[in-house]
């Protein structure tokens, strides 16, 4: 329902009120002698004289200090209104996105009210294709690249982003690799490449918009480099580059050092810091244990405020690492911004999908064979041939069987890939797959390398923002 | 074509309320100032443009008014963060008018008290009569912006109005 729908007595309150308001308006004398002096001098010039132009007209009126400053700044911005062109006026496709978009992202939405997206205007053409950046919202959390593609064949783009990562292609900052597929396991990099395709896009009318997340700029302000060298199906290479910086929304960024743990079997959670951004919340995590570092599902840790649940917006985690019999791993869980004046937050988790230490599930390679992990249910083999299998278990111990191998019988191992779905009964149904083994070869077990199991909580910090 | 006079006494019958309707749009009184002395340069050299004479002229200027009050508030947007709570400069408007209605002058004073991205869009909507689309075409905003701003502005009167209520209640 519209707005003046819904509040039609203060939708005609206003514009009646309004009305009226400016109906009442007078000018003070000198400034109504000025514009009659305008009209004069434009108008009644006598033809013998060359007209006067319309700017000194107005500017001999004008002229005091305050009056030059405002001179200066209607005169001097011609070329914005042709460049903020690429916003709405000749992208009406980007506007529909940036709106849609704003319904969910209230990040976006605050940035949009307050002027913080930083207008880019870089593009890039090749293959007929045009790859433009629109807009940057960087923030200390993350960094948010708003870009659109025409060209002549919408379904060559595709319906999948532009893969930043293909080709040879990479994103640099300050001239230091930020993302590409070559890069060190470095934090920032893994999470970059963690969610590289994070964002979202559409196809509007033909034109290809869509939004970039990736980590945070390493720095406050520099140079962007993109090299897009693949646009759906099209090669091809488009490299663009601009200047960003993070340091307007950085200082309006809490960011809160914590100290709280949350103590699992096997090892412990420890909230270390929480960044508290107008565009976003972001939680950070560190786990250490001798158990393999949990899978936190989004949307399995809570944040909670008074005014209510903030929605999740996705996890981030670093790659495990052991360090004497110690795994470490490193998460960033990122939620929509809290409101304004919170106090405190609660940090809420129902359930974590935990690794059972050095177990594996082995399973003879024919139909009816079962076998167990420990007290969790059995799982039997329904289907086996040569290059497939279907196995089954119960889904009510919350138990899951990952990283599927079958097994010849010369004991060489082959990787398999596997699909599960439940068959409304209370079981999960897995099939797995594998290439073709090697002639003479025949499959005599499947292997399950890791064995987690969904742990129930709850477990709950509270954290104060102030 | 209009001639001097006639377009300056149409002129100085529209000035105070054209005035106005910069002033609420751009929300400062050098900005409105500027806005109108812009649009009337533009009427000036587009008169050829009027259509259907004096009685055309209220609104067709009015539309020249709104167009360069937009135009400078594209042009003076900067990327810094603006305080919620900043409401408009004070109007230094030096004659109230005795006859100015209550009704209005508080409904005025509520605009003024508004986010600026929401008066910008209550003063093109309900001064400037243009539709949400057009307000978020001119102001480059997505259409989704211009709803919302709209109907915070609306919420925020509807609860101003209550406050009202309760404190004038006996």
């Amino acid at each position: 329902m519209k707005s003046e729908e819904m509040f039609p007595r203060e939708a005609e309150l206003l514009r009646q009120g309004l009305q009226e308001w400016a109906d009442e308006g007078s000018l003070p004398s000198e400034r109504s002698q000025a514009l009659e002096s305008l009209v004069r001098q434009h108008m009644g010039a006598p033809a013998k004289e060359p007209k006067r132009s319309r700017v000194p007209a107005r500017r001999r009126w004008l002229w005091s200090a305050a009056a030059a400053v405002a001179v200066a700044v209607i005169t001097v911005p011609v070329a914005v209104p042709s460049a903020r062109a690429w916003v709405v006026e000749t992208f009406p496709a980007l506007a529909s996105f940036l709106g849609e978009q704003m319904e969910v992202e209230q990040g976006w939405a605050w940035a949009e009210e307050h002027g913080q997206f930083q207008e880019i205007l870089a593009s890039a053409e090749d293959q007929g294709y045009t790859f433009r950046v629109h807009r940057v919202l960087a923030d200390p959390t993350q960094t948010t690249i708003i870009y659109s593609v025409e060209g002549p064949d919408a379904e060559a783009m595709g319906a999948q982003a532009p893969d930043f990562l293909a080709d040879g292609g990479g994103i640099r900052f300050n001239g230091e690799s930020f993302l590409s597929p070559s890069s060190g396991a470095s934090r920032i990099i893994e999470r970059v490449a963690l969610s590289s395709s994070s964002g979202t896009h559409r196809v509007i009318d033909g034109v290809l918009v869509g939004s970039l997340e990736i980590a945070a700029l390493p720095e406050e302000s520099g140079t962007l480099e993109i090299d897009l060298r693949q646009i759906g199906d099209v090669k091809g290479d488009w490299p663009v580059s601009f200047a960003v910086t993070r340091a307007p929304l950085t200082a309006l960024t809490r960011t809160i050092q914590v100290d709280q743990v949350l103590h699992v079997d096997g090892g412990d959670f420890r909230v270390t810091q929480l960044e508290v951004a107008p565009t976003q919340t972001a939680v950070h995590l560190r786990y250490e244990g001798t158990a393999p570092a949990p899978d936190l599902i989004s949307g399995a840790v809570r944040l909670i405020t008074p005014a209510g649940p903030i929605e999740p917006r996705g996890v981030t985690a670093s790659t495990d690492f052991s360090q004497t019999g110690v795994t470490a791993a490193d998460y960033v869980l990122d939620f929509q911004p809290v409101p304004e004046g919170t106090e405190e937050i609660s940090l809420q988790v129902d359930d974590m999908v935990m690794p059972l230490t050095g177990q594996k599930l082995s399973l003879p390679f024919q139909v009816g064979a079962a076998a167990a992990v420990g007290d969790l249910p059995e799982v039997t083999v329904l289907e086996a041939d040569d290059t497939k299998a279907v196995v089954s278990w119960s889904c009510a111990s919350d138990a899951d069987y990952e990283f599927w191998w079958v097994i010849d019988d010369r004991g060489e191992a082959y990787p398999a890939v596997a699909s599960g779905r439940t068959d409304g009964a209370g079981n999960m149904q897995l099939d797995i797959s594998w290439d073709p083994l090697p002639a003479e070869r025949r499959p005599v077990a499947l292997e399950a390398r890791q064995v987690t199991q969904r742990v129930e909580g709850p477990w709950e910090v509270q954290i104060p923002l102030n | 074509m209009l001639d001097e006079e006639a377009f300056l006494s149409l002129l100085k019958q529209q000035e105070g309320r054209l005035y106005r309707i910069a002033l609420a749009i751009t929300g400062s009184d050098a900005d409105a100032w500027d806005a109108l002395q812009d649009a009337v340069e533009a009427a000036l050299c587009n008169l050829h443009d009027l259509r259907g004479g004096e009685e055309a002229f209220p609104g067709w200027i009015k539309r020249i008014v709104v167009n360069r009050s937009i135009n400078l508030l594209r042009s003076r947007r900067r990327n810094i963060p603006v305080d919620p709570s900043t409401g408009l400069e004070p109007s230094p408007d030096p004659l109230p008018l005795p006859q100015e209605s209550i009704a209005a002058r508080e409904i005025w004073g509520l605009v003024q008290e508004l986010d600026p991205g929401q008066r910008e869009v209550v003063a093109l909507r309900y001064l400037g009569d243009l539709s949400l689309e057009e307000i978020a075409q001119r102001l480059e905003l997505p259409l989704g912006t211009a709803k919302s701003r709209l109907h915070r502005a609306l919420v925020r009167l509807r609860e101003q109005v209550a406050d009202e209520q309760r404190r004038i209640a006996p």
